[in-house]
């Protein structure tokens, strides 16, 4: 079984005399009685667990699963408790497929609900064939369609994980994915600084060593109709350093003769990161004199903020910034 | 059965450091395992909390029933509840905790029977607020707490897992516990530093001690205490390491390991095993031995803050120096040489290189290193053919260096014949067998196809034969210290060659990937953005 697969899918129950059990499972015998009782406490839970995705890790495997209450008199001890578990290699990362397990549990939850699905031998039965087609369609793509009837149909899909995204400032620029699908000339990029500063980061040699990287590299930072080659594309990124604005580089090297629009070759290089951009900040050393009007400026002096930052939320220019800046000699600059 | 429940600081489910939303039988319900889930790690996730332990049974099976006493306590299990995500290699080391500290206390149960008898002690205040009046009935822990050594001492660890990430404590003044989370004790750092308040666990890079610890290092690489030299020694346990002792002793920022190595008298490779435990336990980081020629630049993830506690240390330690003002001259590279003041006092100049030191010491400094890359138009595009599909570019670039070679050839005499097409074929076949190592002869015709045919100053047979020496180093993942150390050639002979072939050489300057790994975790890719 590849790492990563789901190596079990199986449907247990709370039987009304015989107590917690696996009611089916494909394949069959692949989590034992003996290995259920132990671990059945996590499976079919205490009801103040129900509706929780619950994932044990113990005795080699990964289960996840989520746990079902149906309240009703019709059944016998007024409720009608069930968990549908996926069973994985404990070193599975399982969580893409906690949404799974959840959308499963309510879909049977309906089922049950609209037509005893559950509760009725006769429909119960189909749940082997349902749950392998489903084990091997998401072990096969990651996606799978099941008809139940007429009207219902499963639908399941396995989602990547993701990390949360950063937090967003102010002063952040948007900017498009060149793997997603844009149209991006028609949006007006007014990014363009040639003023920035930005530093190249040691992974700036998979430009050498990655060959689709390159590729994808040239096609997104060449002119139109020209063809930009790697050597004066590492060129350039490598004489990013800081004290060195894009302007310089424009100067020292005349990208447009290379074929390489230098705005996109800093969007790829960020998008990628081959290099990274280098922020401005004004830091006020503490000190008693103080020039009247400006005072009010002092608080974004204090090293928490950035040029991109100040600029974005008082509505100054960078140009008026820097002579603020410039003119007070308790004013420091970092760089990082 | 005793149970304690550590709890993370934050999340949806864990408010305030309490775990929010379980009762204490559904608690002990899902914690108190069977006999046959008992002795190996457990692992349980309910949404957004995971508890993680190491259950054990008190007495062999066997034994189970002998006793009358143990029928009330069969097994137990440590607990640490912590929020979700997190990384495995962080979450294994927590079980890590759990398992100490659970092999302790039965240690402790059998040795003295220390479980037992704080179990009577909590069940006599449980006893007693139940008899209490319902009006004055109070929650037990807080008398708990006070009576009882054990959950004092699980507080203690808790309080400390939140706190510094070590633990170090004796489980009934008589069972050593000495822990750490490695990336709690190199985050803790950088929250320090950093005003960004990222939970220390989840959106940082993970980085992986164990994995960088030895095979990262090298000979040239220096090692720099994070702590006074006298108080480390003082802390090491009675039964340490006696080259550890020595290792310390020998230390300075100026000394390569293999340096320390030949000082302490120990090997090598057992220098690197005890630097990876230094540094493991944040007690030693590791640069490049400062010199002359070492340029740095502000760390990107350090904070500028203008009050920060570190501007405070940085007055107690150098009464005369300004950290912003420092912090703003290392805003653009610049050496250590630049640094000093040539016209100034030895004294002067010794504070710099201290003020360095601490800098580096607290992480606000990187230093950059200069790479060289030589450009895949020149040689690069050869030696991926065999390992990937030819792309487009490369043929026009081979097509290109093979057609200006004819050329060159047909004004040449039969003998360099051999430098066009024939032998691009041979570099082709030998790639797989080891290094590339091109001959001078190659590598002249290369430069004449990118100069189209101006040799100029190409005539230095022996620079010409350095430089193809060189070239395997030439990929971007050699900074020139590393280049000087393998070569055992001199800076200003590299820096010659630089110069010479300036043309179809790029050099590149950023940091060391594997020192700047300890100080901003894996690499600096994750904090592109910020």
């Amino acid at each position: 079984m590849p790492l990563g697969e789901i190596s079990c899918i199986f449907f247990s129950e709370f039987h009304p005399t015989a107590g917690p059990k696996i009611v089916y499972q494909v394949p069959e015998n692949y989590i034992s009685k003996d290995e259920f009782d132990t671990v059945h406490v996590y499976i079919i839970t205490k009801p103040q667990l129900k509706d929780r995705i619950i994932t044990i890790d113990v005795l080699g495997h990964k289960i996840v699963g989520c746990p079902v209450y149906i309240e009703n008199p019709k059944y016998d001890r007024n409720k009608l408790i069930f968990n549908l578990c996926f069973v994985f290699d404990c070193q599975t990362n399982t969580l893409r497929y906690e949404s799974v397990v959840k959308k499963l549990a309510g879909y049977l939850t309906t089922l049950e609900n609209e037509s005893g699905f559950l509760s009725s031998e006769e429909t119960k039965k189909q749940l082997p064939e349902i749950l392998t087609k489903i084990l091997e369609e998401l072990n096969r793509c990651g996606v799978c369609l099941i008809p139940i009837d007429q009207s219902t149909a499963i639908h399941l899909k396995v989602t990547g994980d993701h990390l949360d995204p950063g937090q967003v400032h102010n002063h952040d620029v948007p900017i498009y994915e060149p793997r997603a699908k844009y149209d991006i000339s028609k949006w007006d990029m007014a990014t363009q600084q040639y003023s920035n500063v930005y530093v190249t980061t040691p992974d700036i040699n998979s430009l050498l060593e990655d060959k689709q990287l390159q590729e994808e590299c040239l096609n997104y930072i060449s002119r139109p109709g020209q063809t930009a080659n790697l050597h004066h594309v590492l060129t350039l990124y490598c004489g990013l350093t800081a004290g060195t604005t894009v302007k310089d580089i424009c100067a020292r090297h005349n990208p447009h003769c290379y074929g390489i629009d230098v705005r996109k070759l800093i969007q790829f290089g960020l998008m990628r990161g081959l290099i990274r951009h280098l922020q401005k900040y004004p830091v006020r050393v503490p000190n008693d004199d103080s020039v009247g009007n400006l005072r009010n400026f002092y608080k974004w002096f204090n090293g928490n903020h950035c040029y991109d930052e100040i600029c974005c939320l008082t509505g100054l220019s960078q140009q008026e910034l820097d002579d603020i800046v410039e003119n007070d000699s308790n004013i420091v600059i970092c760089w990082k | 059965m005793t149970k304690s429940s550590i709890r993370s600081p934050k999340g949806p489910t864990v408010v305030n450091g309490i775990l929010m939303g379980y009762s204490d039988d559904v608690l002990a319900n899902l914690l108190t395992v069977k006999a046959k889930l008992c002795a190996s790690k457990f692992e349980l996730k309910i949404d957004d909390v995971v508890f993680i332990g190491h259950p054990l049974l008190l007495h062999p099976v066997s034994q189970e029933t002998a006793k009358r006493e143990l029928v009330t306590m069969i097994s137990f299990n440590v607990v640490i509840a912590l929020l979700a995500p997190i990384d495995r290699e962080i979450l294994m080391c927590y079980h890590n905790l759990t398992k100490q500290l659970a092999i302790a206390l039965r240690h402790e149960e059998r040795r003295c029977g220390l479980l037992s008898e704080q179990k009577r002690t909590i069940w006599s205040i449980q006893d007693e607020i139940a008899a209490r009046p319902e009006d004055s009935q109070e929650s037990p822990y807080g008398p708990i707490l006070e009576k009882c050594r054990l959950s004092q001492q699980l507080k203690h660890v808790y309080d400390e897992l939140c706190s510094s990430g070590v633990v170090q404590l004796y489980i009934n003044k008589w069972v050593h516990i000495n822990w750490c989370l490695p990336h709690k004790l190199h985050n803790l750092y950088m929250k320090d530093t950093s005003h960004t308040d990222t939970p220390t666990h989840v959106a940082r890079p993970v980085f992986r001690p164990q994995k960088f610890l030895i095979e990262a290092l090298r000979p040239y690489h220096g090692m720099l205490l994070l702590i006074d030299a006298t108080t480390l020694l003082d802390s090491l346990p009675i039964d340490a390491s006696p080259s550890l002792v020595r290792l310390i002793k020998v230390t300075s920022p100026f000394k390569s390991l293999q340096t320390l190595a030949s000082d302490a008298d120990i090997s090598l490779r057992q220098v690197y095993q005890l630097v990876g435990h230094l540094v493991y336990w944040r007690k030693a980081t590791i640069i490049f031995p400062l010199c002359e020629a070492n340029v740095y630049v502000l760390s990107p993830n350090i904070n500028t803050f203008v009050n920060s506690s570190l501007v405070e240390k940085c007055e107690e330690s150098f009464p005369n120096v300004s950290l912003p003002v420092i912090l703003s001259e290392f805003s653009v590279p610049s050496s250590l040489g630049d640094h000093k003041d040539v016209l100034g006092l030895p004294q002067q100049q010794a504070q710099e290189v201290q003020v360095v030191t601490w800098l580096l010491q607290h992480g606000l400094l990187v230093q950059l290193h200069t790479y060289v890359l030589m450009t895949p138009k020149f040689c690069k595009s050869w030696r991926q053919t065999s390992h990937h599909s030819v792309g487009t570019d490369d043929i026009t670039d081979r097509t290109r260096l093979l057609s200006s070679n004819s050329d060159l050839n047909s004004t040449a005499s039969d003998d360099s014949y051999s430098l066009g097409g024939r032998s691009l074929e041979a570099i082709c076949d030998n790639e797989d067998n080891g290094p590339w190592c091109p001959q001078p002869e190659q590598i002249l015709a290369g430069i004449r196809a990118m100069r189209n045919n101006k040799i100029g100053a190409l005539d230095n047979q022996e620079e010409l034969t350095l430089l193809a020496r060189l070239c395997p180093y030439f990929d971007g993942k050699h900074h020139l210290e590393e280049i000087m150390y393998a070569e055992n050639i001199r800076r200003s002979q590299l820096l010659t060659i630089l110069d010479k072939f300036r043309d179809i050489l790029i050099t590149s300057q950023h940091e060391d990937p594997v020192i700047s790994a300890w100080l901003y975790g894996a690499g600096i890719k994750r904090s592109r953005t910020s």
